[in-house]
């Protein structure tokens, strides 16, 4: 019993510590961001509303959520679906995305027997305006040098297995086409909606090192 | 645990977008590239200040990368911001001090 | 063909893959709108240009720093070989006792002879964007056809894996006509090419290593592709 308490006092003491300071010092940067923030805005050299529209497009409009609405969109539309496939530019310049790195997009489809992955061996070449920032991993050595030489191996380690009899497809982006794998729906995945289903694509599974969650 | 406060809803974190770990880090970009956009300084004076300010994290030596790198990014502010005589040293240490001093439980 | 630093696909002795499915990117963001602003200062660099500048760091600034570490030091590398910053200006603002820097241990850009580039040919005006062109010619190659890859003949920035140069595979598709980086790298014209996936067996390209049921489809500008003709397969 005492033990209990006793861990309760620190845990708690200790996020009351990091609170008091980041509140209470003013050599944190929370009191520092803020206080240069509104000396400027004071002073008429800012507009802060232009300060917020910046952070809310970085928090809105891009990033793998681009990617995922394509996705949850393409498995309940099967049209969708085959122009997405057959010609994901126009589709995607219809749907109003653009952005750097979306010269020459390809998706490239799972199905069952059939799994792509992708990677950039030369250097680190990745779909921005679909998916946002590459991960560190994709951008390592490790992966950039094994994914094409033993792919299972290097799924298998990331937490991906699959059977034997699927086939693996590794599409190395060597041009300027960008590849987004398009993953399985996950079953139990009917009547949700767009939205929901826009929250099972994670990153991972649009590149290929991952399936889709599961609800 | 801090999560963004403006923007329609959180980021969803299942795709590792967790774009900000406190509303500061994403304040002090938000100002970064404001004051860019609107030409008050140019980018390359902002860069030449973050890689100061970058090299001399790394020679510190801390293993906290992501936390430091946005430390990092609001020095460089900081610096830019006086240099450029947008605000005194005086005046960011003064505000930063009234701030500090304000009562617990401000932000509730 | 001598395997160059960054050309990683298929080399050896790398362990894991540091991979975090949640790993947070928010420092990452940060350097996405930095390398937005930066943009306007890329778009003056040709295709390649800043590839090829990564290209040519030394060892210690393509890896120790991580990504954002190279993308410094490549676009710092370009800016001072443009003539637009001078060494001193960031050196100066290093602590004492700063070296040289990326820059200094860079290797110089060794551009290729134009000689051994496939030749310069029209496009269709209208159609020019990016690094995209439509070409007046179709590609040689069709869908379904034998190939294998020649290696670039001469020094400079390329687009062709060590890994599959003079491997065989098959056409898979055809992509969008591209600008030849490893031309407009180097400043020698657009020397515009059609780009191929081409598809090879892992068997092909790693021999007894190779696992089952992999295939790795690779991109190739098409003047790196030569013909093989093969018998006809029974079915």
């Amino acid at each position: 019993m005492s033990d209990h308490d006793d861990h309760h006092d620190d845990h708690h003491d200790d996020h009351h510590d990091d609170h008091h300071r980041e509140n209470h010092d003013p050599r944190s940067p929370k009191l520092r961001a803020e206080a240069l923030e509104d000396l400027l805005v004071e002073k008429g050299l800012l507009d802060r509303a232009k300060v917020d529209a910046t952070i809310e497009k970085f928090e809105t409009d891009v990033g793998p959520m681009i990617g995922a609405k394509l996705v949850a969109r393409a498995w309940t539309d099967d049209d969708f679906r085959d122009q997405l496939i057959a010609d994901a530019d126009a589709t995607i310049a219809a749907a109003g995305i653009t952005g750097p790195e979306i010269e020459h997009l390809e998706v490239k489809a799972n199905e069952p027997g059939v799994h792509n992955v992708v990677v950039c061996t030369l250097c680190s070449c990745y779909p921005w305006a679909v998916l946002g920032l590459p991960p560190n991993w994709f951008k390592s050595p490790e992966y950039r040098s094994r994914v094409v030489k033993e792919p299972r191996r290097v799924l298998s380690e990331m937490g991906l297995e699959l059977d034997d009899d699927t086939l693996v497809r590794v599409w190395d982006s060597s041009s300027e086409t960008r590849f987004l794998v398009l993953p399985e729906r996950p079953s139990g995945t009917e009547g949700l909606s767009l939205e929901e289903l826009a929250a099972l694509v994670s990153r991972d599974s649009m590149i290929g090192v991952a399936k889709a969650y599961t609800p | 645990m801090s999560l963004p406060t403006s923007g329609p809803g959180a980021p969803p974190r299942s795709n590792g977008e967790l774009l900000f770990d406190a509303p500061w880090e994403a304040r002090a970009f938000g100002v970064a590239a404001a004051l860019v956009d609107q030409g008050t300084f140019g980018w390359q004076d902002f860069r030449n200040e973050l890689i100061v300010a970058i090299d001399a994290w790394e020679q510190s030596g801390s293993d906290d990368s992501e936390y430091r790198y946005y430390e990092c990014w609001l020095t460089a502010l900081e610096r830019i911001a006086t240099s450029h005589e947008l605000a005194s040293a005086g005046d960011l240490a003064n505000r930063a001090e009234a701030y500090a001093a304000r009562p617990h439980g401000h932000d509730h | 063909m001598n395997r160059r630093l960054h050309d990683l696909g298929g080399a050896d002795g790398y362990g894991l893959v540091p991979h975090d499915p949640d790993e947070p990117a928010f420092h990452e963001h940060w350097e996405r709108r930095v390398f937005g602003l930066l943009a306007p200062s890329l778009a003056g660099t040709a295709p390649g240009e800043f590839r090829h500048a990564l290209e040519r760091l030394s060892p210690v600034d393509y890896f120790d720093q991580g990504y954002y570490g190279r993308w410094l030091a490549g676009f710092e590398l370009l800016l001072i070989e443009h003539g637009v910053l001078s060494s001193n200006e960031v050196d100066d603002r290093m602590p004492a006792g700063q070296d040289a820097g990326p820059v200094g241990r860079a290797a110089q850009a060794v551009g290729p002879d134009a000689a051994e580039l496939p030749i310069d040919r029209p496009v269709l005006a209208a159609a020019r964007r990016g690094v995209r062109r439509v070409l007046a010619d179709p590609p040689i190659f069709r869908v379904g056809d034998s190939v294998t890859v020649a290696a670039p003949r001469t020094p400079g920035h390329t687009r062709v894996p060590q890994y599959i140069v003079e491997k065989q595979g098959v056409v898979a598709a055809i992509h969008p006509a591209e600008v030849l980086p490893d031309s407009t790298a180097h400043g020698l014209g657009e020397r515009p090419q059609w780009v191929l996936a081409i598809a090879f067996e892992a068997s092909e390209l790693w021999g007894e290593d190779a696992e089952p049921g992999v295939t790795i489809h690779v991109d190739v500008y098409e003047n790196y592709l030569i013909a093989i003709h093969s018998e006809p397969e029974q079915d």
